[in-house]
């Protein structure tokens, strides 16, 4: 994202004079244009009253500023990343001036106004610029590879001069028949035991698979954002899309970047320090409508609650269970008691992490061919009954399970799924009892209510 | 010859905002300051800018009358860690629109007097 998220963070400062000239604009002019095109976060510029710097000649304020020649510094708070890429140009232009850059922890970066998320904010500012990216000619294979270490699930496709050609997610290599199952249990499965090791080698594409090009699997059609059209046409987007990420292209057809949901997400939560008093500022209300008066952050989470949600018991057959867990439209399947206490949460990966190391190759199986529509019937059938640990759903559970009350606000859950980087949220009563879920996805819908307020 | 000094870890906070922010009807700045005052932070300085652009992107500069109401303002305040966080959450609050930075500093106490 290209404003500053929390954390690390640069000051590069820049001393030079005022009187200093750029093809005819004043130099500090010039360079700030340069830093609020490139999208950095903010740049400030002050006037010292006297000084001298690489240039060697005293600079001196002379009183009357039209006239002056006092040395002005620029401060520019930006990713280090960004500021990096920037060097090269700035230095160019301030021909040997004086230039300093110091780390620092952003606290806080906020464009929130009183009343909500600023929703108009361009996607310019906070999608993410530094994004890997593959040629027409790339070979499928080392698509695959590289999506396989990429912290995005897709790669976008350009051409020689940078211009957006398409997407190769990791749906087009599994249609394309290159990558047996989804990125996560992948990954997951190469670092497991040895025989799952290799059942995922197996149905991995060998080196002697026919030779394809990123230009034969890429999809074509794929939504595009413009880098001026606001956060909230891009949340509109993603939600009605169901999309994780958009790329961002400019009107030459140039990538520029990639936004993602996180990106969104990063956006909306203005501040990691909200101060106790603050934080206690909720409304302990279970309604699910947004309420009067309040920022769209401010609401409860309610609102976008989701009720329809996979549940087993923890004595659920194991079978049984798996068989829920690839039907259901979240992939995931909430463990609970009768009270409905949440006990647990499965994924497929969670599964095949707590699973006995000989069932692992055939779940794979079934997993690849359930993924791959081949399996005309349930996968349980598949699946050969091993005597071991897994027996029940409680077996396989993660319970680690982070859950929010429905007393929280939207902030505080995109807070929570941030800093547990979970994607989706069972959402609790003050009994404890299950009520829905959350996800990544829902909460974006914040920004489209910040937009009708005004 | 260098003398020897006493000095202890700190922090400068530094504050990004426009000279048109205001809390509570009064510029955000002065209150900055004045809480700057009550918490007994050993220092604080007020820099006026004559150019920039913050997170929103308006640009605002003295050299047109035009966009010269809302010129950037850089606060900074030095203290010892405990204090820059005692204080850290009421600025949180006070900040609406702006960037609040952090950087470690050494903050000299005296040299010694050596015979």
């Amino acid at each position: 994202m290209s404003l500053l998220r929390q954390g690390k963070a640069q000051i590069l400062t820049l001393y030079l004079g005022e009187s200093d000239q750029w093809h005819g604009t004043s130099l500090y002019v010039a360079l700030l244009q340069v830093f609020r095109e490139a999208g950095c976060a903010g740049a400030t510029v002050t006037r010292a009253v006297a000084g001298y710097g690489a240039g060697g000649r005293l600079h001196e304020a002379t009183g009357w500023h039209w006239s002056s020649d006092a040395p002005v510094i620029i401060q520019v708070v930006d990713q280090p990343e960004r500021l990096r890429r920037l060097l090269p140009q700035v230095q160019g232009m301030i021909q040997g001036g004086l230039l300093t850059l110091q780390e620092v922890e952003v606290l806080k970066y906020t464009h929130a106004r009183r009343s909500g998320v600023s929703s108009r904010l361009p996607v310019r500012q906070i999608m993410e610029t530094s994004v890997a990216t593959v040629t027409l000619d790339t070979p499928a294979t080392m698509v695959v590879e590289l999506l396989l270490q990429a912290p995005f699930r897709v790669m976008p496709v350009v051409d020689a001069f940078n211009h957006f050609c398409g997407i190769v997610s990791t749906g087009d290599l599994i249609t394309a028949g290159l990558l047996p199952l989804r990125r996560g249990v992948v990954r997951t499965a190469q670092e497991l035991d040895t025989s799952t090791r290799e059942a995922i080698a197996t149905i991995l594409p060998g080196k002697d698979a026919p030779v394809r090009t990123a230009q034969e699997i890429m999809n074509r059609q794929i939504h595009t954002l413009r880098p001026d059209q606001s956060i909230r046409e891009a949340a509109r987007m993603l939600i009605d899309f169901q999309v994780r990420n958009i790329p961002v292209v400019d009107a030459n057809g140039i990538l520029r970047g990639l936004l993602t949901r996180v990106d969104l997400l990063q956006a909306i939560r203005t501040s990691p320090l909200m101060s106790p008093e603050a934080r206690s500022a909720t409304h302990p209300l279970s309604s699910t409508r947004p309420l009067p008066g309040l920022a769209p952050q401010q609401q409860p989470i309610t609102i976008y609650l989701t009720t329809e949600v996979a549940v087993v018991e923890e004595e659920t057959p194991f079978a049984e269970t798996v068989d829920l867990l690839l039907t259901s439209p979240l992939k995931r399947v909430i463990v609970v008691d009768a009270e409905r206490h949440v006990r647990g949460i499965i994924s497929d990966v969670d599964v095949l992490a707590r699973m006995q190391e000989a069932g692992r190759p055939s779940f794979l199986t079934t997993l690849a061919h359930f993924t791959h529509n081949t399996s005309a019937r349930l996968p349980t059938g598949a699946l050969r009954v091993v005597h071991g640990q897994a027996r029940v759903a409680a077996d396989v559970m993660n319970r680690q399970v982070v859950t929010i009350a429905s007393t929280a606000t939207v902030q505080e859950a995109i807070d929570v799924m941030l800093t547990t980087r979970r994607k989706l949220l069972p959402v609790v009563d003050a009994e404890q009892c299950l009520l829905g879920t959350v996800g990544r996805t829902d909460v974006l819908r914040v920004l489209l209510e910040s937009g009708q307020e005004r | 010859m260098s003398a020897p000094y006493h000095s202890l870890p700190g922090k400068r906070l530094r504050l990004f905002v426009g000279e048109s922010e205001m809390w509570q009807g009064k510029p955000l700045a002065q209150v900055v300051i004045e809480q700057a005052r009550l918490h007994h932070i050993r220092g604080a300085t007020v820099v006026r800018g004559i150019e920039g652009f913050g997170p929103e992107h308006h640009l605002s500069t003295e050299r047109l009358p035009d966009v010269a109401v809302n010129l950037p303002l850089i606060i900074d305040l030095v203290d010892t860690n405990e204090r820059i966080e005692a204080i850290l959450p009421i600025l949180d609050r006070m900040l609406q629109r702006g960037t609040l930075t952090v950087s470690p500093v050494e903050i000299i106490e005296g040299t010694e007097q050596t015979a």
